[in-house]
């Protein structure tokens, strides 16, 4: 198992700011970069998720699904090889990867809700949309904060916490996006694949 | 060890104020049945520690001396470390204490020599309350609508003061305060003047509130109280320097007090279900658990936002998510420990009953949720929050302070 030292955290930076500006695949080739050769990508219960690619094809992955997301297509994959616990930078990585989506699709939901008319005005001028928008952003905060505190990783049992925060806070952004979050290969799928990565890489003890 | 922004200079501070807030707890409970016997508290460490902040030692503040460290709460940093832990203990005693408090935020900030020379001095005679007036009947606690007046004197002498204002803390005990009041239209027209309480015209009664009791929160009336020019606060400013400007750059700071007090309440429905409740099954474990994750991390928001602002006066926004969310945060923790104690959890634990009820109480301090909402939504899309580091003062560890916040 990697060891956390310091210099890690400038991965942590680019995965996040690579999720937020390019999207869920290019990020996840960040941050499986960043690990040791040969370490295993799949989490405790045989899940991963990974940019697509030739390694589709392994005899004993089975791809659940194809997601076509902005920034290039992600499997979601299952193995039955033996279980083990993923690596630390595949779990605290994955937080800050969800931290840089959770980024992007406020971007997005700010956008959509500057275009989109409702009466006389925008639904980005109504102020329960500004409130919820602001709720958002306070939950990407909070755990921006909770990592900042907790450099180079918060501790194993916290991942669970940080993950449902990020969830809690996609969730908020998404009912923002009305029926424009509900259609694959958009903002909304990129957040479906998001909670689907936090089960991935969450420790089993306790997720 | 719990993971934490502070340095060992503020560590230390923590660690004292968490053993005087501890003493908070019993005296906090008499003092919700008769708020007026808070005079009896005035040798708790705690008590003693809030009169000692916000006087810097140039005007003849001791400070707090612990170990090899010294600390003035000039910061915003050393008062959310300090409030939090106090609030831990009681908040109502918490806000109830003698000492320069929010008045001393503003004052730092727009007074000139000979005013803080009057205000500290004062403070420094005796234990001395103080109260700050910002909030008015009809207009909240939005500074660019106040309807307060000031107004020259015809004979050229004293200004003239008149107006209601409510939801002032301590104000029916306090000795001198500030009171923000209006001199012509439009947001340069808003300025902040000292109060001697002791002038003809102010009177100050208590409310009866639900939460806080021991702070004694009241209304206020003026009635053609008179004002020096001399202490008329920002008198050497220019009115953009001074009115709406000195506004923003004191609720910045106190903001993130705020932010921890609510902390320091959801903390301690934490501990209470922690130290009363024995026998906790497995699921209850991980909703405590989760609980204490939460107030972990809205503490490190909290903090980081304190940080920033002692970095930069003008950085606001992160305080206003860090105080919106402390506060929703304080209400859900109460509400949630009440629900390790069945349905009559605040019929039988007074603990937590005072402690539901105090809750609900910061939740309007220096602005209500929604609008503090309304402040990060605006400083989003100015670019001012949410994009790149949020927090690049404490990443160029600039955190510690112990000077003037300016």
């Amino acid at each position: 198992m990697t060891t956390i030292s310091p210099p890690i955290t400038a991965t942590w930076l680019r995965c996040h700011d690579t999720a937020r500006a390019e999207g869920m695949a290019p990020a996840l080739a960040v941050l499986h970069a960043a690990l040791p050769a040969g370490t295993s990508v799949f989490g405790a219960g045989g899940a991963a998720v990974r940019p697509a690619g030739p390694a589709d094809r392994d005899g004993d992955v089975l791809v659940v699904r194809t997601a076509q997301l902005p920034g290039g297509a992600v499997v979601l994959v299952r193995t039955h090889r033996p279980a083990s616990h993923p690596d630390p930078i595949l779990t605290t990585g994955s937080v800050w990867l969800r931290l840089g989506l959770s980024g992007a699709l406020l971007d997005t939901g700010l956008a959509y809700l500057g275009g989109r008319r409702s009466g006389d005005t925008t639904l980005l001028r109504r102020q329960m949309v500004q409130g919820a928008v602001a709720e958002a952003l306070t939950g990407q905060l909070e755990v921006r904060a909770f990592l900042t505190a907790h450099d180079p990783a918060p501790p194993p049992e916290a991942l669970s916490y940080l993950h449902r925060r990020l969830t809690e806070t996609d969730r908020v952004l998404l009912r923002l996006l009305g029926a424009a979050g509900f259609t694959r290969g958009g903002a909304g799928e990129v957040a479906d694949v998001s909670e689907l990565l936090a089960g991935a890489y969450t420790p089993e003890a306790v997720a | 060890m719990t993971a934490t922004v502070l340095d060992e200079r503020l560590s230390t501070l923590r660690d004292a104020a968490r053993e005087w807030g501890a003493e908070f707890r019993a005296a906090g409970a008499g003092l919700d049945l008769d708020p007026d016997a808070v005079g009896e508290h005035l040798g708790l460490a705690g008590v003693r520690a809030l009169a000692a902040m916000l006087v810097p030692e140039e005007y003849g503040g001791a400070g707090l001396h612990l170990g090899a460290h010294r600390f003035h709460g000039m910061t915003a940093i050393e008062r959310a470390v300090v409030l939090e832990e106090l609030a831990r203990g009681d908040a109502g005693l918490m806000l109830a204490g003698p000492g320069a408090s929010m008045s001393g935020v503003l004052v730092d900030v727009l007074a000139d020599r000979l005013q803080k020379e009057w205000f500290y001095g004062r403070l420094l005679e005796r234990p001395t309350w103080t109260f700050f007036a910002l909030t008015e009947p009809d207009r909240g606690s939005d500074a660019t609508a106040l309807e307060t007046a000031l107004s020259p004197s015809s004979e050229g002498g004293a200004h003239r003061l008149d107006g209601r204002k409510k939801y002032v803390g301590n104000a029916a005990r306090a000795a001198l305060g500030v009171v923000f009041a209006r001199t012509g239209p439009g947001p340069l027209g808003v300025t902040a003047v000292l109060v001697d309480t002791a002038d003809p015209g102010f009177h100050a009664e208590p409310l009866e509130t639900l939460g806080l009791r021991a702070a004694r929160i009241c209304e206020l009336t003026l009635e053609n109280v008179a004002v020096p020019a001399e202490r008329v606060l920002g008198r050497d400013r220019s009115p953009a320097r001074r009115g709406m400007w000195a506004c923003v750059q004191t609720f910045n700071r106190l903001r993130p007090g705020v932010a921890a007090i609510a902390v320091g309440i959801a903390a301690a429905a934490h501990d209470y279900v922690r130290t009363e409740r024995d026998r906790l099954g497995h699921a209850e474990r991980d909703r405590l658990d989760l609980l204490g994750r939460r107030i972990d991390g809205v503490r490190h928001l909290v903090q980081l936002s304190a940080i920033e602002v002692d970095a930069d006066g003008s950085r606001g926004h992160l305080a206003s998510a860090a105080k919106a969310e402390a506060c929703r945060l304080a209400e859900e923790a109460t509400l949630e420990a009440c629900g390790f104690f069945g349905p009559r959890a605040r019929w039988d634990h007074p603990v937590l009953d005072k402690l539901a009820r105090d809750a609900r109480g910061v939740e309007f301090m220096e602005g209500a949720g929604n609008i503090q909402k309304l402040t990060v939504f605006q400083g989003l899309v100015a670019g001012k929050i949410g994009r790149g580091d949020p927090f690049p003062a404490h990443g160029g560890k600039t955190l510690t302070g112990g000077s003037s916040c300016r």
